[in-house]
């Protein structure tokens, strides 16, 4: 089975309305589900993010990508649930208490969708329970992202609320967040950038090679 | 046994025996870009370690030749002896030739100085009547009461005769105050201090606030920045021991009273002449000037410790001027949303007429307002520093040698134009936007920011640059035996992707604003540029690249340093101040990130000028008619 060229390049080029076409068009002429999520839009986004940690794409064209893998998902996902399709994992995601920035955050979300996870969006602005909450409902791993210097010290009050209960990883990102931030304040895992998350999260569920 | 720092063509030796090598290339006259203000985040202070004993994460490091190094001066040690470091690229924090903004444009007002001289002549003292040096000085004075330590100045023989004095009367918190007294006029008017204190750059006018007349002006980079590029390093630094008391001191002892001298000096007056100053900034420099902790404004719900500021004395805030001098602090309107943006609203006379208005200051904070009918809406967009050049691989800010303006000629030639003429040593906002857009037309750039490889080659301009241990695609602005550093000056994608970004943030916010009203950019009767950057835009280019909204030029009014003038209006004018409370008052706060289509807005922004063609008509017929 290979993949459909057609809509592997409406991905790649954040084609929103092509893949919005195309995806019901394959579904009616036969094309199974899974096999469409897994052969064809799943690699376009790993190619994407691939090429964004070569510096061969930039955040724009990420953005826009990352868009239209979105609206094909949106309408496959009532198709994958019908047939019982399992994710790879349960994350859940979340801005830290007192940071209103999502948008790396909202990357990281479709990337972790675009790459087979479930993921709950926590939004922003998420104290402790939050994540709890994500965790209640399944989350085995706890992605947190800060975007302002003075927000990032919340982290490791999270880092510490699930520090017994070494199932639960708790995985930090964001701008001025560091590799060293991450292992001073104990976080399982950290990721440089949104494609990065998506390998870290990869290796923590035994996914990557 | 010397630390040698080289920078393209300049040797720089530091003094110190041991130290981290961002503070040591600061006192060697090298000061280097810290856009994160020293935390290890923002990587604009890399280095090359060519040789020489080094501590790093607690670990000697010996480097020897040949073994170069790739580190970040802000978390290397120099442990002393003979060392060589190697500066890629110099952020430069200097202010030679730097090209900032002082023109003061002020909306019609009227004339009540700040501060003023009346001679009085007391008349002598009623015996029977009990009354005081201070109750006659008063009264003389039309004023509620004196400072008993001013009138105890008075000679003591002045208890009761007939006297004549020269008084010095500055306004404060709605009423005047003495602030001198003399037997005999100095015959130099009181002058007045005007502030612009901006996140990178702080202006001052020293004007006589009798007739409006700016006498001089200066401008320095606020050395807050050895702290952080942006409000949100600040906010961190100011959390540490001392923090808040470092940063107030950098920005007052070493960046304001320093320029009070030059100017004192160059107009041959006394900085005590000075009986007056306004300060407009935005709502965290507001709080470091006033030695007030802006840690709140740092989170959600960024609550400031407060919007209005009572008018302290000169002493009290540090600055060199009359001691007793009145310091006003324009209020703000939000964490977010400062003084500088009041200050923009009441020289442009903003939402005091009927249709729609839009302001807009573009610099680091990206602050907007949006005015429907009277009714005004703000918000802050947090567009970062890429327009003032940070952030970019060669980005520099507008100092001498900065190349300014791109064009394309029709040949496919490139032509960049310097400030100063000189050689460049690297390229400022301005250029950037003029760079993206003539890079479009030509078909160099597409519409996501990438190279027409083909073309870039042969325009003979294609290089491959390493970036971060990956090579990006840039394009060579001057070459390496023209330019002023030794290396050529490149832009690179991630460059251009760099100032996407930041015209996406301010474009969503506009988007988001007017949206929010249920209008288009169509809609639009009035925009207001304000900021300094402003001034150097070509407004065509803005709007290539999607910047600005589509809107005719001919609705553009750019002002320029609003900031400024409208410090300087506070001085000529103390009636303008009731206004400026008014304004702050006035803008229901738009929080971007609450905002549901805010994101949307971002990522189709992103693109140039737009994803949707449909949001720049008037450039989607310019390409259907050629």
């Amino acid at each position: 089975m290979s993949r459909h060229e057609a809509l592997y390049a409406a991905i790649c080029k954040g084609k929103r309305n092509d893949v919005q076409a195309l995806v019901p068009q394959l579904l009616a002429e036969g094309a199974v589900a899974e096999e469409l999520l897994t052969h064809t839009m799943i690699p376009a986004m790993r190619d994407i993010g691939e090429k964004f940690s070569r510096n061969e794409v930039y955040v724009p064209e990420m953005l826009i990508a990352a868009r239209a893998m979105q609206a094909g998902l949106n309408i496959l996902e009532p198709v994958l649930a019908k047939k019982g399709h399992q994710p790879y994992g349960k994350v859940c995601c979340g801005t830290v208490k007192g940071d209103l920035h999502d948008i790396g955050k909202n990357l990281v979300v479709m990337m972790l969708k675009g790459a087979g996870y479930e993921v709950i969006d926590l939004g922003v602005d998420c104290g402790v329970e939050k994540f709890e909450a994500g965790v209640a409902q399944g989350a085995t791993a706890v992605l947190c992202s800060a975007l302002l210097t003075t927000t990032m010290p919340y982290m490791k009050q999270v880092v510490d609320a699930f520090r017994d209960r070494p199932h639960i990883k708790v995985i930090i990102g964001g701008a001025p967040v560091t590799l060293n931030y991450a292992k001073e304040i104990g976080a399982e895992g950290y990721g440089s950038d949104a494609n990065d998350a998506v390998k870290v999260v990869e290796r923590l569920f035994g996914r990557s090679a | 046994m010397p630390l040698v720092f080289k920078a393209g063509n300049e040797t720089k030796i530091a003094q110190e025996r041991r130290g981290k090598l961002l503070g040591l290339a600061r006192l060697a006259g090298l000061p280097m870009g810290a856009s994160c203000g020293g935390a290890g985040t923002c990587g604009s202070c890399t280095v090359f370690l060519e040789q020489g004993r080094f501590e790093l994460f607690g670990q000697t490091v010996e480097i020897e030749a040949g073994d170069r190094r790739e580190v970040l001066a802000c978390e290397t040690v120099y442990l002393g002896g003979d060392a060589e470091v190697t500066v890629p690229r110099v952020a430069a924090v200097v202010d030679e030739g730097a090209r900032i903004e002082t023109d003061v444009l002020l909306p019609t007002h009227a004339s009540r100085p700040a501060v003023r001289v009346v001679d009085v002549r007391l008349a002598a003292a009623q015996h029977e009547s009990s009354t005081s040096l201070c109750e006659r000085l008063a009264g003389a004075l039309g004023l509620a009461g004196v400072d008993p330590d001013i009138a105890a100045t008075l000679p003591a023989d002045a208890s009761s005769a007939p006297l004549s004095v020269s008084a010095t009367l500055a306004f404060a918190d709605g009423q005047e105050r003495l602030i001198d007294l003399r037997m005999e006029s100095s015959g130099r008017p009181p002058l007045a201090l005007a502030v612009d204190i901006g996140t990178s750059t702080v202006a001052v006018a020293l004007l006589d606030p009798a007739t409006g007349r700016i006498l001089d002006r200066a401008a320095r980079f606020n050395q807050q920045m050895l702290r952080g590029d942006d409000v949100a390093s600040r906010i961190t630094h100011s959390m540490e021991p001392d923090g808040v008391k470092v940063l107030r001191e950098l920005v007052t002892g070493h960046t304001i009273n320093p320029m009070i001298a030059e100017l004192c000096d160059r107009q041959s007056c006394d900085p005590e002449d000075i009986g007056a100053v306004a300060i407009c900034g935005n709502t965290v420099m507001a709080h470091l000037f006033l030695g007030l902790p802006p840690a709140g404004i740092g989170t959600w719900p960024f609550m400031p410790v407060a919007r209005a500021f009572p008018t302290v004395s000169a002493q009290t805030a540090g600055l060199s001027c009359h001691p007793r001098a009145t310091v006003y602090v324009a209020p703000a309107i939000a964490g977010y949303v400062g003084g500088d943006i009041v200050a923009d609203l009441a020289v442009a006379g903003f939402g005091q007429r009927p249709g729609v208005e839009l302001l807009i200051d573009i610099g680091t904070n990206g602050e907007m307002v949006l005015a429907e009918n009277g009714a005004l809406f703000a918000c802050a967009t947090a567009a970062g520093p890429a327009f003032e050049g940070a952030g970019l691989v060669h980005g520099c800010r507008a100092v001498r040698g900065a190349i300014e303006r791109i064009d394309l000629d029709a040949a496919g030639r490139l032509n960049c134009a310097t400030i100063g003429g000189a050689p460049a040593i690297g390229l400022c906002g301005s250029a950037a936007i003029d760079f993206i857009a003539c890079g479009c037309e030509a078909g160099l750039i597409n519409e996501f920011g990438r190279y027409d490889l083909d073309l870039l080659r042969r325009m003979g301009r294609y290089v491959s640059f390493a970036l971060r241990g990956h090579s990006t695609h840039a394009c060579v602005l001057a070459d390496a035996s023209e330019s002023g550093t030794g290396a050529a000056i490149v832009v690179t994608e991630a460059d251009i992707a760099q100032v996407l970004k930041a015209k996406a943030a301010i474009y969503a916010g506009i988007k988001t604003l007017l949206q929010g009203r249920g209008r288009a950019a169509r809609a639009i009767d009035r925009l207001i540029l304000a900021g300094g950057f402003a001034r150097h835009i070509r407004l065509e280019r803005a709007i290539r690249i999607g910047l600005l909204p589509d809107v005719p030029v001919a609705t553009v009014e750019v002002i320029g340093n609003g900031s400024l003038a409208g410090a300087v209006l506070a001085l000529v004018d103390t009636s303008s101040r009731r206004a400026f409370v008014e304004l702050m008052n006035r803008p229901a706060v738009v929080e971007l990130n609450l905002a549901p289509d805010f994101a949307g807005h971002f990522a189709e922004a992103l693109a140039i000028p737009h994803l949707d063609p449909t949001e720049f008509p008037s450039l989607t017929a310019q390409e259907r008619s050629t």
